[in-house]
Parts: C-alpha cells; sequence; structure tokens
C-alpha cells in the first residue's frame, strides 16, 4: 500500500525526517510513538503533500505509484487520508457543503457520478450518529466552535464518508475523554478491513490497546530507532524512551 | 474661492475620496423620456433612467402612492409636512435643477413587497445623471423593497435617496447595483427610523469605477431598530468608498453594521463607519463588525469602524478583520481531495454568504448566491 524509501525532509534548513523507511502492506495497522517534536507529524504532514515541506531525499509510493511530487488533493483522490492533530476551523463553510463537496471530488476523480443529495444527507447523519454527534453538526461551520473532542470525532466521519484506503491518524486520542476515546476508536475499527491500512500517531498506549496495531514504530530525532508489535508500546508506557537513545 | 457644486460640511465623509476630482463634472444630463414600455412583473416598478417606466399589476389601484418625484412636488411635500421629516439641506443643492427618480409612499397598515428596477442606458462620462428617489413608509406597515440600478452605459450618477420608516414598521431594503466597469456614482442616503420600527439594509455593491456611498442614519425614537449589512466585491481598477454614520438620537435604540469586503487586482474599497450615541440616549447598542479579504498584493482596503459614545449607559462593540485566504484552511480541504481553486471559492462565497443569507427573501438570496458563484469562477 505505501512504501517510504530513504526519505529526509525537513523545513527550509531544518531537516525533521532523516532518512526514514518505512513498508505498509494492505490491511495492516502501524503505530508511530516518540517524543514530542521528532518529526512523527511532520511525517504525516509530508504524506499528505503539505506544501511547506522540502524533500531532500527519498520516494514515497503509494498503490504502487510514485507520488512524492503529486498535491495534497491528488493524494486524497488516490485514497489517502489523515485526521489533523489540530484540525482546523472554517468559519462559514457549511460542514455537510463542505463534505459533500470533497466526496464528489473524489467520486469525480473515480469517474464516478455525484452522490445524489439524499443518500449523502442520509449517510452523513448515520455517521453523526454513530460518532454520538447530533444532526445540528451539519448546519455548523466546518470545525467552527466544535469542542477538542468533536473535532476529532468529526475527523473519523470524514474518514468514513472519503472511504480511503491508506488512514494516517496524528494523534486522534489526544483531547478524547475516555469514552470519547471508545466511541472514536469503535469508528476507526468499523472502518476496518483486509484492504484498509493505518498508521496511528500518538503517544499513549491506551489508544493503541483498542486498536491492535500489527507494528508499532518509536521515532526520535525524525528516524525510525525500532519496530516492534504492541508489547513495544505497552515497554514505552513503563520504560519511557531513554533507553531507546544509543 | 470656487463654489463646490455639491454639499459637503462633513469633511470626515469625504476623507479618502478626494471630492474635487469631480469639480470638472456638471450636474445638467437630462435623460430622453423612452414610449416603450418594459415588461414589468406583478410587484415590480420599472424605471428608465429614474423616470417611471411601468407599474406591476399588483401595485396599481391600492392606497399606494407611486409616481415620478418631478410629479409628486405636491404628495412630497405634503407627505412630508404629514410625517414631520425636515428633508437634509444637502439634497436641496440649487445647482441640480433638473433629477429625475421615484416617489414612492406606503400608507398605513400595508404590507406590500415591491420590486423596482431603474436601468441607466443614457448617460455622459462627466455629466451627472441625478436621481432622487423618495420612499416613505407609513405606521403600521411592513415592506420588503428590492432597488436594482443596471447601468448599462458608460456613466456618472448623482443618487439621493430618502428612506423613512414610520412608527411600529418594518422595511427590508436590498440594494442591488449592477454597473458596467465604467460607470461611477455618487450616492448619499438619508434614512430616518421612527418608534418601534425595524430597518434592515441590504447594500450590495459588486461593480464600478468609483463608488461613493454616504449613508446618513437617524434613529430618532425610541425602539428605533436598524440592521445594516453590506457587501462590496472590489476587482480590476474598481473604487469603492462607504461612509456610513448611525445617530442614535434617543433612549432604546439599536444598530448593528455587518461589512464584508473582498477586493482583489488593483482594486480599493473603504469601510469607515461612525455611529454617535448622543449624552441623552441611554440603554442604547450599538455593534460595527468589519470582515476583508485582500486577494492580491496590489488591491487595498481601508476600515475604520468608529463609536462615539456619550452616555455611559450603553452597550457597544466594533470589530475589523483584514487578511489573505487562510492558506491553513485552503491545504485542510485540499486534503480532502478538493482542489485549490475550488477550496478558495468555497472560503469566499462563505464569508459572502455570510451576509447575503441575512436577507429574508428566498428568491432574491438565490439570485445574488447564483451571481456570485460566476464572480468567483474568475478567481482564482
Amino acid at each position: 500500500m505505501l512504501e517510504i524509501n530513504n526519505l529526509s525532509a525537513g523545513i527550509e534548513n531544518k531537516k525533521i525526517i532523516n532518512n526514514v523507511n518505512l513498508k505498509i502492506k494492505k490491511g495492516e495497522f502501524h503505530v508511530i510513538m516518540g517524543k514530542n517534536g521528532t518529526g512523527k507529524s511532520t511525517l504525516g504532514n509530508i504524506l499528505t503533500g503539505k506544501e511547506n515541506y522540502i524533500i531532500d531525499n527519498g520516494t514515497i509510493t503509494f498503490k504502487g505509484n510514485d507520488i512524492t511530487t503529486l498535491s495534497p488533493e491528488e493524494r486524497a483522490c488516490k485514497g489517502m487520508f489523515m485526521s489533523f492533530q489540530y484540525p482546523v476551523s472554517i468559519p462559514g463553510v457549511n460542514s455537510m457543503h463542505f463534505l459533500r463537496t470533497a466526496v464528489n471530488s473524489i467520486r469525480k476523480h473515480q469517474n464516478k457520478d455525484e452522490i445524489a443529495p439524499a443518500d449523502f444527507i442520509k449517510e452523513f447523519k448515520d455517521k453523526l450518529n454513530l460518532l454520538g454527534l447530533d444532526d445540528d453538526f451539519s448546519k455548523r461551520g466546518v470545525n467552527d466552535g466544535f469542542s477538542g473532542g468533536e473535532k476529532k470525532r468529526f475527523e473519523i466521519i470524514q474518514m468514513l464518508m472519503l472511504n480511503p484506503d491508506l488512514v494516517i491518524l496524528d494523534e486522534t486520542d489526544s483531547g478524547l475523554d475516555i469514552d470519547a476515546l471508545k466511541i472514536v476508536a469503535d469508528g476507526i475499527n468499523s472502518f476496518r478491513t483486509k484492504d484498509k491500512s493505518f498508521i496511528l500517531i500518538t503517544h499513549y498506549h491506551r489508544i493503541v490497546q483498542y486498536l491492535s496495531p500489527d507494528y508499532v514504530h518509536v521515532m526520535l530525532n525524525g528516524t525510525i530507532v525500532k519496530s516492534g508489535q504492541e508489547q513495544l508500546a505497552i515497554d514505552l508506557e513503563t520504560k519511557g524512551y531513554d533507553w531507546l537513545i544509543k | 474661492m470656487k463654489q463646490k457644486k455639491y454639499y459637503t460640511p462633513n469633511t470626515e465623509k469625504w476623507k479618502y475620496t478626494k471630492i474635487n476630482q469631480f469639480d470638472s463634472y456638471s450636474f445638467d444630463f437630462k435623460p430622453t423620456n423612452s414610449k416603450v414600455k418594459i415588461h414589468c412583473e406583478n410587484n415590480e416598478i420599472i424605471l428608465q433612467n429614474g423616470i417611471l417606466n411601468n407599474i406591476g399589476l399588483n401595485l396599481v389601484d391600492k392606497q399606494i402612492i407611486i409616481s415620478n418625484i418631478n410629479d409628486s412636488n405636491n404628495h412630497a411635500q405634503n407627505i412630508q409636512n404629514k410625517l414631520s421629516i425636515n428633508e437634509d439641506v444637502k439634497f436641496n443643492n440649487k445647482n441640480i435643477n433638473f433629477y429625475t427618480g421615484l416617489f414612492l409612499y406606503i400608507p398605513k397598515n400595508i404590507n406590500e413587497n415591491i420590486s423596482i428596477k431603474n436601468i441607466i442606458d443614457q448617460g455622459h462620462e462627466k455629466r451627472f445623471l441625478n436621481l432622487k428617489n423618495y420612499i416613505y413608509i407609513d405606521e403600521n406597515s411592513k415592506s420588503n423593497i428590492t432597488y436594482n440600478e443596471e447601468t448599462t452605459c458608460s456613466s456618472c450618477i448623482y443618487n439621493s435617496y430618502q428612506l423613512y420608516v414610520g412608527n411600529n414598521s418594518e422595511l427590508e431594503f436590498t440594494n442591488i447595483n449592477n454597473r458596467i466597469d465604467g460607470s461611477k456614482a455618487i450616492n448619499n442616503y438619508d434614512i430616518n427610523i421612527q418608534a418601534n420600527s425595524k430597518m434592515t439594509y441590504h447594500a450590495m455593491d459588486i461593480s464600478g469605477k468609483l463608488i461613493k456611498n454616504n449613508y446618513n442614519i437617524n434613529l430618532n425614537k425610541a425602539g428605533a431598530n436598524c440592521y445594516f449589512n453590506g457587501l462590496n466585491i472590489a476587482s480590476q481598477k474598481n473604487y469603492t468608498d462607504n461612509y456610513i454614520e448611525i445617530r442614535h438620537n434617543t433612549n432604546h435604540t439599536f444598530s448593528d453594521i455587518n461589512y464584508n469586503i473582498i477586493a482583489q487586482d488593483k482594486s480599493q474599497s473603504i469601510f469607515f463607519a461612525k455611529t454617535i450615541i448622543n449624552e441623552k440616549s441611554s440603554s442604547c447598542e450599538a455593534y460595527q463588525n468589519n470582515k476583508n479579504i485582500i486577494l492580491s498584493e496590489k488591491a487595498l482596503i481601508q476600515s475604520n469602524p468608529q463609536l462615539e459614545i456619550y452616555n455611559d449607559d450603553v452597550k457597544c462593540a466594533h470589530g475589523s478583520t483584514t487578511g489573505q485566504i487562510d492558506e491553513e484552511a485552503v491545504h485542510y480541504m485540499r486534503t480532502r481531495g478538493i482542489n485549490e481553486i475550488l477550496a478558495k471559492q468555497l472560503i469566499l462565497h462563505s464569508f459572502l454568504a455570510d451576509i447575503i443569507n441575512k436577507i429574508s427573501l428566498k428568491n432574491l438570496k438565490t439570485k445574488l448566491n447564483n451571481k456570485i458563484e460566476n464572480y468567483l469562477k474568475n478567481v482564482n
């Protein structure tokens, strides 16, 4: 599904990602953990095509195609989605209209007809209910006035509606109370199939336990320094990161 | 000293637009009267260069008075006396001895929606076409009036509006200007709002080479409310200057200004609002909110929201924001598959819809939203 080869990148003169290699197959769930400021979110942003990062070296291959130079919308249309750590508020842009435009943009790329408004509304409301948000959210501006938890739930709703193949979850657990964490984790699990792949960026094992990942990686100073399975996340919870620093 | 050709007692009104640029203009353009009647809808009034052309069937045989301003001197005087309106001296410009325009009087206890279309198809680049539009709403009446000025030739217009909302009445007035790029206009609005009444004004300035709007709004009696909503889309080398002055002349009066501007290319747009709460006007509320988006390096927006408060028992707030399109918001949308141009259009449309959605007439709202969608197709 995704192959990152020798990726080094940063902003202006600052190198943030340093020779990262990662291979994610269809249906796999990977977790990336690490200290604050080690480049985890930067990696997510680079994968989704944020323009102010400069790639010094390496390639990103998604579903067999090199996407290193593609625009964010081209990557999204090819099936990549990122749930942001801090979703931006867009006051005035109606949430439902925004999401319908996004769904139709992706459908257009797939040579499909636009979704019928009634079908979209029904599906959207079903997803709102699944994530425990009331119907009024459809009338509000994108993330406008949403609490931290509501923003994270709305990200998952977008994931469910846009139906991507690769999902990057950037600290989706932050700002969630215990009940909301369970609802969000259930939403993610409901989307898991043998064809969908995930990268979860997190600091805590508490969300990992709900998601049973296939692999856990530790990123320090822009490099993946250790990879393992769920037990690695449990070890980090008790030992911290110092034992991994050479 | 050379005498100015029009009223300029308050230099603040002309702080940004240099008045002497009109010194070489004359006020003597006389349009010819067309004998061809233009089709009109049931609730519509058609004017051609300010001259009454046709009146919709629903508006005939009612007590509503509709006439040319020239024909209605007696009506106008009688009604002004009856309603105790003192015409602002600035409209008695002695240099303007020829004018056209509409006289519209809605008597007591009438509920009527009216659409006015003024087609300007005769004009001169340096000779003002002088228009006077007087609209009076008497007590206990309710009206939704749309005034649509369509300029199809290069022209300059000197326009005096007088709007009066009587006791316990409601007027929603939408002023839409469709101008060709070469047109110029100076618009003076004198608006009086009486007891327990509500005026909602929507100013939609889409284009025009040089547009100077002076709004002079008086909240004269307790319970007078004014909601002023404005939208200006400035492009190319167009220039728009809006001066909005609201006077809270008595207790328990309310005003709320919301004005959004988009400026692109080398255009300039000015928002200058001044709300004055007199010393004897207690328990008043006044708000001003101006939001601006600049789309190009050479576009210019000047914002000057002012409150002059001489009473302690008031609730007031004012604010202004000016910036470019939020690139983070554009990126967020792009990660959802929406291309960059469409993402920007969505943001701009929502910015403008913020004002358009305050219009209560659904059809008009849809029409304006469509017009804006067309405009946004050229933004990239």
